[in-house]
């Protein structure tokens, strides 16, 4: 009997072609879904199924320490930005500077701009090579359109890239087909009010969003000058999600926005009076488009293409910057023989920015375009019945700055019973220099006699920071009331950022005299961190569920001899909180009535002369009709302020205790 | 229609040997088919049809992996003499107006709070989730050498007046507990 020619017997560009575009191949066989409903179960029963959704792994199988915030626990917590919402997560360090400023980091290295964090939106990165890492109070969404925050701690650089070295925040929003229909939300409170609404619908073979939100923020409490740092912000954008065939999924989304936050900065000037303090607002804008094409091709294969374009303005008191970043990334994943998975893929990004500052303030060039190019390859294999798991790959990059760098690791996990996950991994991860550590020249007054202005000079000689982890944990179901998670770090830093003071000379230019103490940024900086995360998730009734998580971190870091640093390590340390703790609740009262309290507990932060807090949270949210949920929620009930990170040149800003209502109509 | 996808299954069996047979569905789109065709085999309680719009309502609680495949696989069809509708439901407490309701929640504990919050009402819950059965759902897709399976926990449905036919439990891979006519 005659068979047709497999594909396999294709001739060889053809099928290659066929691999590559996934365009040559027969289509496959798709019923019309009308038909199969004709069908009995008999008949169903019958019918061999290809996957597509099996990718979505399982985040309690993973060999990583991963955390996911659900779109249930950020309505819960009461939350109206992203930051907040992330104090719910273990490992997670999160710390209001002021009303529009957090301090965020993952098992330590906490800074303003949390540079050792990837944040990614809909996978598009938001890390600014400017000043290394991401700006907290320009990301945001329309926290309904959430569906989660996956929180992945310690490296993901063979994934996701350079800067991924502590962790990875995956802000994920909603498929457009799940936001159908009209929304408004209305918030008023003590500290803020905001208006938000959207609009979903149909589109032929698809779906689509559109949604626009404003919001104002009442500055934080200081004796000497209250409010300077409100904040208000308004952002729109849409989405819209097509299946123009079963095979095929395309996704478009934009979002654009425009805000002011208040700042308080000191602006140094050679001309007397050398150091002024300057209060006012940062004018913050941007836009971002993203396209995502991704085919199913037989035998299970996958092949997804990546494309953004995101476009920022900051307008700050001292200096502005403009930024236009493109990135185009593919992936293709292909079972192979023997339970191996590889994945490949490619990207390549490119970043412009243009400077211009106050003359204290400069970065050499002003205008700089840099180019990164990345490959990743990895092998997943499935051994022992599917119990076990081994995930084996790297990352190599090209930037430049530092040239090629590699990211590798080995992760492994083992379910030997269900419900019970081992894991471990060894990997490594990269921090590439960003504009900051080779272009930057920034002057401050040390001496006002003289008067001497340190200036911290960024060069070529600053290298990347490496590290090594080596991480393990235990995953573990008992019944179905009872989840624990477990999770141990040992992280090996080398060539940490560190100071190197220079000789002080004098300088004539510019006008008027006077001297010039230089800081060179080096990396002579080593240490270790050390991290236990522990959770636990406990549903004592169908209606009440308490959850409590605490984290440990001892940080031992060191200025090589003869560095010259001699506080580096030491405000390190001291910025990132040793103990900290989450305890959570949420109940069920009656149909309808949801009450969650959440109190938090975080060590001191010595060296930004922050003591001890406890904070609690409280929220009652109640669906007074199937199309309207009203809520009240209070933050920081315990005390009338407190502060939670030091504002540099700013100083110290406490966030004071608030109380908002929402409500929320949808129909 | 039916007699044309039923010659092509028919056709299928007979040419084993023919590469890329039509047998050959995308995973959402058979589930969906059996989603449908559970209604077809499973009577409800005449109070459960109480909305005043009087449709049969096939719903999906949290993740959706379906898409349009729900919505075209019950386009213009009727179960019970009632209209078929397919709708989406966030909350666990508005999930029991529906009939059939696929459950997209595998967090157990969360599946666990789902499940109770409809524990009363007469509503056929199926997932794909492993371990759903044990949480306290009705009917358990499972993939099994690329072929659908499902298994069926009869004393839940029992306890809120459902009736699954002797045909769906003789197609069921497994069955638990015991269907007690009363």
């Amino acid at each position: 009997m005659e068979t047709k020619p497999s594909p396999s017997r294709r001739p060889l560009p053809a099928a290659l072609a066929a691999l590559i575009l996934g365009v040559a191949a027969p289509a496959q066989a798709q019923q019309p879904a009308g038909k199969l409903s004709d069908l009995d179960l008999e008949q169903l029963l019958d019918m061999e199924v290809v996957s597509v959704s099996r990718h979505a792994e399982s985040s309690r199988e993973a060999a990583a320490a991963i955390f996911v915030l659900t779109r249930d626990d950020i309505r819960r917590s009461g939350a109206t930005s992203i930051p907040e919402a992330l104090r719910l997560v273990p490992g997670v360090q999160v710390s209001q500077i002021d009303a529009n400023k957090w301090s965020i980091g993952i098992r330590g290295f906490q800074s303003r701009l949390a540079r050792s964090t990837l944040v990614l939106i809909d996978g598009r990165s938001v890390y600014t090579p400017l000043f290394a890492g991401t700006y907290w109070e320009v990301q945001d969404l329309l926290l309904e359109d959430i569906d989660r925050i996956e929180v992945i701690r310690g490296p993901g650089g063979t994934q996701w890239g350079a800067n991924a070295v502590n962790g990875v925040i995956n802000i994920i929003s909603r498929h457009s087909r799940e936001t159908q229909g009209q929304m408004v939300s209305a918030t008023a409170g003590t500290h803020e009010r905001a208006l938000a609404g959207r609009i979903g619908g149909r589109l032929e073979e698809g779906h689509y969003r559109v949604y626009a939100k404003q919001f104002f923020r009442d500055g934080g409490e200081r004796p000497d000058n209250p409010g300077f740092d409100d904040w208000q912000m308004g952002r729109a954008g849409f989405r819209v999600d097509r299946e123009p065939s079963l095979r095929d999924t395309l996704t478009l989304q934009g979002d654009a926005y425009h805000g002011e936050t208040g700042q308080r900065t000191a602006i140094t000037s050679f001309s007397p009076p050398a150091s002024t303090v300057a209060t006012g607002d940062a004018d913050l804008a941007g836009a971002a488009l993203r396209a995502r094409w991704t085919r199913s091709l037989e035998a299970d294969r996958e092949l997804s293409l990546q494309t953004w374009y995101d476009r920022t303005q900051r307008r700050e008191l001292s200096f502005e910057e403009t930024r236009d970043t493109f990135d185009v990334d593919a992936q293709y994943h292909l079972p192979l023989a023997a339970r191996h998975t590889l994945t490949v893929g490619a990207g390549y990004r490119v970043s412009s920015g243009d400077f211009e500052g106050v003359p204290t303030v400069r970065f050499e060039p002003a205008r700089r375009t840099e180019h990164l190019f990345s490959a990743f390859v990895q092998d997943e294999w499935r051994l022992a019945g599917d119990r076990a798991r081994l995930l084996a790959g790297t990352k190599v990059e090209h930037n430049d700055y530092s040239g090629f760098e590699w990211q590798p690791s080995v992760r492994a996990a083992h379910t030997p019973i269900e419900g019970q996950t081992l894991w471990a991994s060894v990997s490594r991860a990269v921090r590439t220099p960003s504009r900051i550590e080779h272009n930057l020249r920034v002057d401050s007054l040390v001496d006002a006699g003289g008067p001497v202005f340190a200036r911290f000079i960024g060069d070529d000689e600053f290298e990347p920071e490496r590290l090594v982890a080596y991480e393990a944990g235990w995953r573990s179901r008992l019944g179905f009331r009872v989840n624990l998670d477990t999770a141990v770090d040992d992280i090996r830093y080398r060539e940490l950022p560190s100071n190197a003071p220079g000789t002080a000379a004098p300088r004539t230019d510019p006008a008027p005299a006077h001297f010039v103490l230089p800081i060179f940024l080096r990396n002579r900086l080593n240490g270790t961190v050390k991290g236990i995360e522990l959770a636990a998730d406990w549903l004592p009734l169908d209606r009440w569920r308490i959850r409590a998580a605490h984290s440990v971190l001892i940080m031992d870091l060191a200025a090589e001899p003869g560095s010259g640093d001699t506080t580096t390590a030491q405000s390190a340390e001291g910025s990132s909180p040793h103990h900290q703790s989450v305890l959570r609740t949420t109940f069920n009262l009656t149909a309808g009535l949801e009450l969650n309290l959440q109190l938090r507990r975080v060590a001191e932060l010595p060296a930004q002369s922050v003591p001890a807090y406890t904070a609690l949270d409280a929220r009652i949210g109640w669906q007074a009709r199937p199309d309207l949920l009203l809520s009240l929620a209070g933050r920081n009930l315990l005390d009338e302020q407190h502060p939670e990170f030091g504002g540099g040149s700013a100083g110290l800003t406490e966030v004071p205790r608030s109380v908002y209502l929402k409500a929320v109509l949808e129909w | 229609m039916r007699r044309f996808a039923a010659g092509l299954v028919a056709a299928c069996m007979l040419l084993p040997a023919v590469p890329r047979c039509q047998t050959v569905v995308e995973e959402y789109q058979l589930k969906a088919a059996f989603l449908f065709n559970f209604a077809r085999y499973v009577t409800w309680p005449e109070s459960a049809f109480s909305g005043a719009d009087g449709v049969f309502v096939l719903g999906v609680l949290g993740a959706d992996p379906f898409g349009h495949r729900l919505d075209e696989a019950i386009d213009g069809r009727e179960v019970q003499g009632r209209r078929v509708v397919a709708r989406r439901f966030e909350n666990p407490a508005d999930a029991g107006a529906a009939q059939v309701l696929y459950v997209g929640i595998s967090d157990p504990i969360a599946l666990r709070q789902a499940l109770a919050a409809l524990a009363r009402r007469p509503v056929l819950t199926v997932s794909d989730t492993e371990g759903f059965l044990a949480a306290g759902g009705m009917i358990e897709l499972r993939t099994e050498d690329r072929r659908l399976r499902f298994d069926v926990n009869v004393d839940v449905a029992q306890q809120v007046s459902l009736r699954p036919s002797a045909q769906l439990l003789k197609l069921a891979k497994n069955v638990r507990g015991t269907w007690r006519e009363r």
